[in-house]
């Protein structure tokens, strides 16, 4: 507009009818400056040339029809995170709308960080992949993300947006060019953060810990929950960030029971099923002669989950100090030799690696050269004085049963007053309750992973996960086949057992018990864009190819607008 | 204009005159004697009616030959000669003289009343208006060609009314012959009816330029009032022109309609042809003047 109307210097002219050309003005309804650009075909041309040059010099771009952008988001699994979780869907809403930049389509992979619960989502549609996230609950531990975002780098490929939604900011940079958003903020919390039992009186004594996780003090009520009711609410007041320990009897007729603290934004800590614990026990029985006991009387009193076998044959292990093959139960060998003032055996004392022997000293060992017990090739020596193999370990590969020698008469050795010794026996005894089928009943933490000896091969049953509500009903059992590598406790706090065939293997109650996903205090709201979105914008669009027309159209408008102005002139000269 | 081009268009002017005049026998005239039958009786040759001889009338006119035959006085009655009356006003706004060819036209048309009058031997009275400001010229001024520098010196008040003929004390029954281009703003009808006063008749000679009637302005303009002055920025496209010429013949179209009912002839003479021409194109026709 201002080069057309400063294009050309008015013409001054003397008229005497000027109130004429008033009146034409009056006459028009748009007024004056609207008159000025009726009809006037340089004005047109240059507006036309304008347009056309802004087009050029704005270098629009076209979104190819085709373009597809890979997003892959990845999600915190960790269990603080559901306190945010209504916060997700709008900020997945908004982080899609935003990577998706010029994109026609979009392919998304939506993932958890905890490598082993896999994608949630695969797909091209944002309002379906919403609803696969309305009853996402995470309750994993922390996780570091970075194995996930390496598998999704790999899908999305190089040129795909990768972002983190996490509650916490991460104290650096995501990997692989990946973007974050922190959802969190700090909350108030206080939780049951463990639990521990002891025997008071032929009672049973349950202690559980209740922290407080927050800068103000807090509030709380507790009760314990029976399935046959619930103790009086009682108050606790946890100053900042302090600990309170709860105690109580365990409720002598009852299997379950519950404490729960009155609830908060996050719910997993404030609840701790108990069960009733019973540890596996491994029976025992001795053939050792009179004179040597006392020995089998001090290992019963000294190791816990050791009880004496009530009938013959019925022992999971036998202290002896004939037998040395392991046929019907594993053993314990004490060889006696009555000869005495046997030379000491001479040389150095060389322990095997062995998960029995780790970590201990036999240096001061002190051993007699008794007659020796023929040890075979496939006993796993121990411990190795010189060339005698003085501790070796014997398998009886029918049965499965293990037998461990000490290949020297114990009472006329020091090997009583070594710890070495005592906890060489002790390692033995748990390594063979630990493989001991039997039922067991035990306090766990939530994915916790289960440690449960059962019967496997061909044959075996088929194990049955059962989840109980405190009054002992089912809620949902699964199944799970025996050879499976990796049995984890419930991923929520709760009742539950694991039985294979008839047979129980595992009375347990799950809690959660991971406090740093219970403290809030370092949740904020954060973001860090990724770097990908120009390049993303050129892979995306095209630009446009008819540009040498606007061009030629421009400086034809050009042309024209002069060449109109040009006649204009020369007529009116 | 120098006294020789005044002394030019004169010679024009009086070639017109001899070959058209005011329309003075068209009116029916009172006052002075003169060449041009009176509205009453007089002592022209014309013989206009009998009447009884009332005591006081004057006995040259008793008619001797009716009281021979009937013994009663009666008195011949003769049309009444008598002197035109004409006021001539010249309108010499800055419109009528800022362009030569106009000023020259008007100047022609100012000679051709005055001879006209003279010829006729009228009483005229010259009455020029200049914005505000008024002056009477005797007619000497006009045959000596002085009139033009006593018109120029006259200077118009700060706000100029179109035509201050309010200012001006005409003459009743008489010719009020206006030379005035009619370009100004407002209803016709009051200066119609000032000048129609009286029993006056109104002639209206109005001379324009071709380039008023149709310009060819196209594109910027910084248009220059000539009686007011001051810039006034245009843009003229075609559509602007259109509606100009529509405004232009709207204008003039009041002036004649107005004209028309008040009974006062009006022409416009064009500057761009010959005097003649331009009188004959519309002056006649509109019974402005008349054929010699």
């Amino acid at each position: 507009m201002l080069i057309h109307f400063l294009q050309r210097r008015a013409k001054v002219e003397l008229v005497s009818t000027l109130f004429l050309l008033r009146q034409t003005q009056r006459e028009s309804t748009s007024g004056r400056r609207f008159d000025r650009l009726v009809n006037s075909v340089p004005l047109w041309l240059q507006i036309l040339a304008v347009l056309l040059l802004t087009w050029l010099l704005v270098q629009p771009r076209y979104i190819k029809a085709k373009s597809t952008q890979r997003i892959a988001i990845v999600l915190d699994s960790s269990a603080s995170m559901r306190v945010f979780e209504k916060k997700l869907a709008s900020t997945l809403q908004s982080e899609i709308r935003r990577l998706q930049g010029n994109a026609a389509n979009i392919e998304i992979w939506l993932m958890e960080s905890d490598p082993s619960q896999g994608k949630i989502y695969q797909g091209t549609s944002v309002e379906d992949m919403l609803k696969t996230l309305e009853n996402r609950a995470p309750h994993s531990g922390a996780t570091d993300p970075g194995n996930t975002l390496r598998v999704v780098r790999s899908l999305v490929g190089s040129e795909g947006a990768i972002t983190y939604i996490t509650d916490t900011p991460p104290e650096s940079a995501p990997p692989y060019n990946a973007s974050y958003i922190a959802i969190g903020k700090n909350t108030d919390n206080c939780g049951i953060t463990g639990v521990s039992f002891s025997q008071r009186d032929g009672n049973l004594i349950w202690k559980a810990i209740v922290r407080n996780y927050s800068d103000t003090e807090q509030q709380r009520n507790w009760h314990l929950e029976t399935a046959d009711g619930r103790s009086k609410q009682q108050s606790l007041t946890l100053s900042a960030g302090g600990l309170a320990t709860l105690q109580g009897a365990f409720p002598s007729d009852q299997p379950r029971c519950r404490i729960v603290l009155s609830s908060d934004a996050f719910d997993l800590d404030d609840s701790l099923p108990l069960v009733r614990p019973a540890p596996k026990p491994l029976l025992v029985q001795s053939t050792l002669p009179k004179e040597s006991t006392r020995l089998y009387d001090k290992l019963l009193s000294s190791f816990p989950n050791l009880k004496p076998a009530p009938a013959e044959g019925a022992a999971d292990l036998v202290i002896t100090s004939t037998a040395t093959t392991p046929r019907r139960s594993h053993l314990i060998v004490f060889p006696q030799d009555k000869a005495s003032n046997r030379p000491y055996l001479t040389g150095n004392i060389v322990a095997t690696r062995h998960p029995l022997t780790d970590g201990l000293n036999w240096q001061t060992l002190l051993v007699r050269a008794t007659i020796p017990i023929p040890h075979d090739q496939s006993d796993d020596v121990l411990l190795w004085p010189g060339n005698r193999p003085l501790i070796y370990l014997r398998t009886h590969p029918p049965s499965g049963n293990k037998a461990l020698i000490l290949n020297f008469d114990i009472h006329q050795s020091n090997a009583l007053k070594q710890p070495a010794t005592a906890i060489l026996l002790l390692r033995f005894c748990e390594q063979l309750r630990k493989e001991k089928i039997a039922p067991e009943s035990r306090i766990t933490e939530t994915s916790e992973p289960l440690e449960v000896t059962r019967r496997r091969g061909e044959k075996a049953s088929p194990l049955i996960f059962t989840s109980l509500a405190l009054d002992g009903s089912v809620l949902a059992t699964a199944t799970v086949p025996p050879h499976t590598a990796l049995i984890s406790a419930p991923e929520t706090p709760g009742f539950f057992t694991l039985t294979q065939g008839e047979e129980s293997l595992l009375t347990s109650a799950a809690h959660f018990a991971d406090t740093r996903e219970a403290d809030f205090s370092h949740c904020a709201t954060d973001q860090l864009p990724a770097s990908t979105m120009a390049t993303a914008v050129d892979r995306h669009t095209r630009d446009d190819h008819l540009w040498r027309i606007w061009t030629c159209m421009t400086l034809a408008a050009l042309l024209g607008a002069w060449a109109f102005s040009r006649s204009a002139s020369t007529r009116d000269h | 204009m120098n006294r020789d081009q005044l002394s030019q268009l004169s010679a024009q002017a009086s070639v017109c005159a001899e070959r058209l005049t005011l329309p003075l026998r068209s009116q029916v005239w009172r006052g002075m004697a003169g060449e041009f039958q009176g509205a009453g009786t007089g002592s022209s040759i014309d013989f206009q009616d009998h009447r009884a001889y009332v005591p006081g009338d004057d006995p040259r006119h008793i008619n001797w030959q009716a009281y021979a035959r009937t013994g009663n006085y009666s008195m011949k009655l003769y049309r009444e000669e008598v002197r035109p009356v004409i006021d001539i006003i010249l309108d010499a706004s800055e419109s009528m003289l800022f362009e030569p060819t106009k000023a020259a036209r008007t100047a022609e048309l100012f000679y051709f009343a005055t001879l006209s009058a003279i010829q006729a031997g009228a009483s005229t009275r010259i009455h020029v208006l200049r914005g505000d400001a008024h002056a009477t010229l005797p007619i000497d001024a006009v045959t000596s060609h002085h009139w033009f520098d006593s018109v120029t010196s006259m200077h118009p008040g700060g706000s100029t009314p179109p035509l201050a003929l309010d200012q001006i004390q005409f003459r009743g029954n008489a010719i009020r012959l206006v030379i005035s281009d009619l370009l100004f703003e407002g209803d016709p009808t009051p200066p119609l009816k000032l000048l129609n006063s009286q029993q006056g008749k109104p002639i209206i000679l109005a001379p324009f330029l071709k380039s008023e009637a149709s310009p060819d302005w196209s594109g910027n303009y910084e248009f220059v009032d000539a009686e007011q002055g001051g810039h006034h920025p245009h843009r003229v496209e075609k559509t602007t022109l259109h509606l100009y010429r529509k405004a232009y013949a709207a204008h003039f179209a009041a002036w004649h309609a107005a004209a028309r009912r008040f009974n006062a002839p009006l022409a416009r003479v064009c500057a761009d042809s010959p005097m003649l021409d331009a009188l004959n194109a519309e002056a006649i026709q509109t019974g402005a003047l008349a054929i010699r």
